[in-house]
């Protein structure tokens, strides 16, 4: 098991130099100059070549890139060309935001995903099971930015619930993580009715209550625990679709996480800090699955045979 | 999923899509009105007003606390609460001084007027209680002329000399109208000699603890969300001294967002109000609306070296056939004026004559005058923001109306910079933002610009002279004749569009006084009070 | 699955059918996108482009809905009903045309994978693995971003993003029909690599293929309105959906009618496009139901 894990960790190491590479080199290739970028309308060309000088712009893309990995290997994600400080500062500054929108995100996913699930699988085929579906059809066809605004209009314009920007408090995350968990509840809540679906339908459902279990408590004792463990599943795998929704969310909510400074990054062609954060996100979305990949093998045997 | 099930929902679907629409349809005959009621009765500007704290709502974060590490808007504000110049810019643009008590401009050996002595006020305090001295001064303009961000500003200084502890002598290259502006300008700010010393170790002190003699020390920066100051108790100038004692710096990107904040009490003032917002909190009795047309120049620019855009006649068409009122009207909502000149209206040297206002039949005498085919015309107009691309749609419609397909397409800042510098454009929507027309002229017009700010790549000797001439005429009487000719001379050789110049919005509390914004944008938060 | 592999093809098909038509939701799905695609194909018989679509008429701006207008005017005064409905054919050939590149790129190289395996196998899905490490949203405004804003290097950046998932699927159908014994059967009547391939491999790795198509073609029209949200869609003044919706972001509060006609036009699109493609997956895989 534990030989399992590391062989997983150690394959992250030549990802994640190989994703670095890829979006450094896409990036450098682009059109664009950090440096004009920087100094802007009014830069003269001799400040330009200075600051491309002081930037290290001036040696061959290769040359630049094995720089900065060099600098990776012993865990420095280098200098922001805009702010001139370290990028470790910036992405941690704003990991927490992130962090906090996307567990929201997951908590409210989860926690209105299950009851729809189930008392769409329970009332199957009533208006209960439409309502719960028809919720969860526009929760994975709802582009996620419009579901954000319409929020920020009725919630934070029209009855001043929330607050409209910032992430002072836990009120500050309640509409962000609802429009960004609603895609995923609509998964988490598809996936939870059918599974539940198929556990009721089994053999040992039907010995419960043949026995005289009433039906609420052969679900709650009986189906319930085994129809969670492709929930869980799903749920896990939402990460990487929350951490790349994250990027949208915040522009709309105006908070102060790494998706809206991936996005001024880009904009403004600071390649260490999409680096940096394009690195974090991946190793956040590697370590997520690996858990994932342990629960489930916690969950099922089988499974967990296969990696001893 | 059964069908059943599906069948049902999708037919919710369908029918919560009509009741929105018709939602829609219904709210629309009172919109207007609703919206601004909603505004001033729902919600009162909040919980009551914290007397000792303004929270001011801005939508760009400054890259830097530095004052030589950046030429970034959002950070000249933020500078101008931490630190002084030497001069500053009075309410209407003019340069003043500030932290020099007195100053006098000598005449070198060749009887030009290019040493000036300047005499700081006595006993200035910077946040760390040490006290401002000449060495402060020599050693902060030194590292200005280091720093490639706002190398423009520092050019016309050839020798900075320390007399006596209160005392220097600047040296320019010839007699320099625009010294005093330089000086002005946040590159040029005066930090403590002891912590540029100490620069060569810690490369980031000047951003993680910027130490200067402004209004308002620095506390903290919540990365991405916000920063907060207090006010510099022993600030120089009692009579300027900060009334309100603590200062918190929201950052929110989203312009509706801002709004919503000021309404629901969160935020006290905005710098940059969306103005789709602006009916709605101009009925909001609680809110105070500053509209103040600017200096900031926008224009549709083209390159004046790329056929057919190197012949006057199709410049000039293209000028007349833009409709002004609609690129205001459709990229400002209204709230902006119409360009007059190729030069800023506000500034010394303003002419409005031999510019063609919107007239789509003498556009098409031009065309004529030109007499080449229009379908053959390749105009791609850049744009990097929202406001860009709805003026830049305007345009095109305009244009078809000679017979030209323009094209728009959307770069992201650094690639819309670098191509606009390198010259590998035909046209895109931009401006520049100065606060005086020497400036100005000498950013967008000269020759030895084309590569950087001059984007038109216009060579024109005689304009390049006036320019020159007008920054070495230190009467303001003569200069101002000279800038005239200058833009004279402009609005005949037509090469590029404006369009306007937009109106600064900064809202706030209706309880907060004695706000006040330059049309340059600058605000002064140490003069307001509750 | 290997039952559907053999030569009388008509068969399995024929009941797939059968079982789709039999799915009503599916069929609300099916019809709902070929009512698209038949207003994206016709949308120029009824408009004009230069007169009706692109035209601006600014003193009709921001109209509400009414009787002239079904859906209102945005801020250039265009009728947005008009807009919407050419909107389609950029929505919708942007979308497919994506989705077409990614499956030839991913379904080659994951096909090849999954066939000749070995070190191959490795290098191309080790390589994959580095794409799909990057959350592919991200992944593709990078692209956008750094390509610039025409309609190909948008298909390119979309397509790119979606390579990934349609190697891994076609690489693990090729690895279950691999080893069957009519492949091995073809082999020994020394068929070539390429015909096998193409002959028997790829047919009997569609039915997942077209499940994902589907639901790839919806995921990949709501990344485009992420795309436009940011700045990086597609040029004025072609009518695209996202692009409507982010223009009509900064005036939500006033004039909520630009963002809902352009936000129900791309969820009616994704959600027919998951219900057929719910309905693919039903009747393509009898095991599920």
């Amino acid at each position: 098991m534990w030989k399992y894990i590391l062989k997983r960790l150690l394959y992250m190491i030549p990802v994640l130099f190989g994703v670095s590479f890829l979006v450094f080199l896409i990036l450098s290739l682009a059109p664009g100059d950090p440096a004009k970028a920087i100094l802007g309308d009014q830069g003269t060309p001799e400040a330009i070549a200075q600051l491309r000088e002081e930037l290290g712009l001036n040696d061959p893309i290769l040359v630049q890139y094995f720089r900065y990995a060099k600098n990776l290997v012993r865990g420095d994600l280098g200098m922001s060309y805009k702010t001139k400080g370290p990028v470790s500062k910036e992405i941690i500054a704003r990991v927490p935001t992130t962090l906090k929108l996307t567990l929201s995100a997951i908590i409210i996913a989860v926690i209105v995903a299950i009851p729809l699930g189930i008392i769409a699988a329970v009332k199957q085929n009533t208006i209960f099971d439409g309502l719960s579906m028809f919720i969860a059809l526009i929760g994975i066809s709802i582009p996620i930015f419009w579901l954000g605004l319409l929020l920020l209009a009725q919630f934070a314009q029209k009855l001043g619930w929330f607050p409209a920007a910032g992430a002072d408090s836990w009120k500050s995350f309640v509409l962000p993580g609802f429009a960004l968990g609603f895609h995923s509840m609509a998964s988490i809540a598809r996936i939870t009715r059918s599974s539940m679906l198929e556990v009721i339908r089994q053999d040992y459902i039907r010995t419960a209550r043949s026995k005289g279990m009433t039906y609420n408590n052969v679900v709650r004792k009986h189906a319930l625990p085994n129809a969670l463990i492709p929930t869980i599943t799903v749920t896990g795998l939402q990460v990487g679709y929350l951490l790349a929704g994250s990027v949208l969310t915040e522009t709309v909510f105006s908070l102060p996480g790494i998706g809206r400074l991936i996005i001024y990054s880009i904009q403004g062609r600071d390649i260490p800090v999409v680096l940096g954060c394009i690195l974090v996100f991946t190793i956040a979305f590697s370590v997520v699955n690996l858990l994932v990949d342990l629960l489930y093998a916690y969950v099922d045997p089988r499974i967990k045979a296969q990696y001893s | 999923m059964s069908k059943k099930t599906r069948l049902l929902s999708l037919a919710l679907v369908l029918l919560l899509c009509l009741s929105i629409f018709s939602g829609c349809g219904g709210d629309g005959g009172g919109g207007g009105e609703t919206g601004g009621d909603s505004g001033g009765t729902s919600k009162k500007t909040g919980p009551a007003v914290d007397k000792d704290t303004v929270v001011i709502c801005t939508a760009d974060e400054t890259p830097s606390l530095t004052t030589a590490g950046h030429n970034a808007v959002a950070g000249d504000y933020v500078n101008k609460l931490t630190h002084n110049g030497l001069f500053r810019l009075d309410r209407d643009l003019n340069p003043i001084p500030d932290l020099v008590a007195e100053y006098n401009v000598l005449k070198d050996d060749k009887g030009e007027e290019s040493i000036w002595e300047l005499k700081l006020h006595e006993g200035i305090k910077f946040h760390d209680g040490s006290v401002m001295t000449a060495d402060d001064v020599v050693a902060s303009l030194e590292h200005a002329k280091q720093s490639p961000d706002i190398q423009s500003y520092t050019q016309s200084i050839v020798k900075i000399e320390k007399i006596d502890d209160l005392s220097i002598r600047l040296t320019t290259d010839g007699p320099s109208a625009s010294l005093m502006y330089d000086l002005s300008h946040h590159g040029n700010y005066i930090n403590p000699k002891a912590q540029l010393d100490k620069l060569a170790e810690d490369k980031e002190i000047l951003n993680n603890n910027p130490i200067g003699a402004g209004p308002y020390k620095f506390v903290e920066w919540n990365r991405g969300e916000q920063l907060k100051f207090t006010a510099h108790e022993e600030y120089f100038n009692a009579e300027r001294a900060p009334k309100i004692k603590n200062i918190v710096w929201r950052i929110i990107p989203e312009g509706s967002s801002r709004t919503i904040a000021l309404e629901s009490g969160d935020v006290d003032y905005i710098i940059e109000t969306d103005s789709n917002s602006l009916e709605q909190l101009e009925k909001n009795s609680d809110v105070t609306v500053m509209k103040v047309p600017s200096v900031s120049h926008n224009w549709l620019c083209i390159n004046n070296e790329k056929a057919p855009f190197d012949d006057i006649n199709v410049r000039k068409a293209i000028q007349a056939a833009i409709n002004k009122e609609d690129v205001v009207t459709v990229a400002l909502n209204g709230t902006g004026i119409i360009a007059e000149s190729q030069t800023p209206t506000g500034m010394l040297g303003e002419y409005t004559e031999g510019f063609d206002a919107y007239n789509v039949e003498l556009a098409k005498e031009y065309m004529a005058k030109w007499g080449g085919d229009p379908a053959t015309i390749e105009l791609d107009m850049i744009c990097s923001n929202d406001t860009k691309r709805r003026a830049a749609g305007v345009i095109q419609d305009n244009l078809r109306e000679l017979g030209i397909e323009a094209t728009i397409s959307s770069m992201d800042l650094a690639t819309y910079l670098s191509q606009t510098a390198d010259g590998n454009f035909t046209g895109f929507i931009g401006g520049y933002t100065s606060n005086e027309m020497m400036s100005f002229l000498k950013g967008v017009y000269l020759s030895s610009n084309i590569g950087s700010s001059n984007k038109t790549r216009l060579n024109d000797p005689a304009l390049d002279e006036l320019i020159i001439k007008a920054t070495q005429t230190l009467d303001q009487g003569e200069r101002e004749k000279v800038l005239q000719e200058a833009t004279k001379l402009l609005n005949d050789l037509c090469p590029q569009m404006p369009l306007y110049q937009d109106n600064i919005l900064s809202t706030h509390k209706a309880e907060l006084k004695n706000t006040f914004i330059t049309a340059g944008g600058t605000f002064f938060a140490q003069e307001w009070e509750w | 699955m290997a039952n559907n592999v053999n030569t009388k093809a008509r068969g399995p098909i024929i009941e797939v059918i059968q079982r789709l038509a039999k799915n009503k939701a599916a069929m609300i799905g099916l019809a709902i996108v070929i009512l698209l695609i038949v207003l994206a194909l016709t949308a120029p018989l009824f408009y004009d482009y230069e007169q009706d679509i692109i035209k601006q008429n600014i003193p009709e701006r921001f109209q509400k809905p009414n009787k002239d207008h079904l859906f209102g005017t945005d801020e250039f005064g265009r009728d947005l009903f008009a807009r919407i409905i050419y909107g389609s054919r950029v929505s919708l050939s942007i979308g497919f045309s994506s989705v077409a590149v990614a499956f030839l790129v991913g379904g080659f190289l994951g096909a090849v994978a999954g066939y000749f395996g070995g070190w191959l196998d490795n290098i191309i899905m080790r390589f994959m693995d580095i794409f799909l490490a990057i959350p592919g949203t991200l992944f593709a405004i990078t692209i956008a971003a750094a390509l610039g804003d025409s309609i190909r290097n948008l298909i390119i950046a979309l397509a790119i993003s979606s390579v990934p998932g349609f190697a891994r699927i076609l690489r693990s159908s090729v690895i279950s029909v691999r080893d069957v014994e009519f492949i091995e059967a073809a082999k020994a009547i020394g068929a070539s690599d390429g015909r096998i391939i193409t002959q028997h491999v790829i047919p009997n790795a569609l039915a997942p293929v077209i499940v994902h198509t589907t639901l790839n073609v919806a995921t990949i029209i709501l990344t485009i309105a992420g795309l436009s949200f940011l700045g990086l869609g597609i040029r004025p003044p072609r009518p695209e959906w996202g692009q409507i919706l982010s223009d009509g972001r900064s005036v939500i509060l006033t004039y909520p009618h630009i963002t809902a006609s352009a936000g129900f036009a791309i969820m009616i699109t994704i959600l027919a496009l998951n219900l057929l493609g719910d309905g693919l997956r039903d009747a393509l895989d009898p095991r599920l139901k």
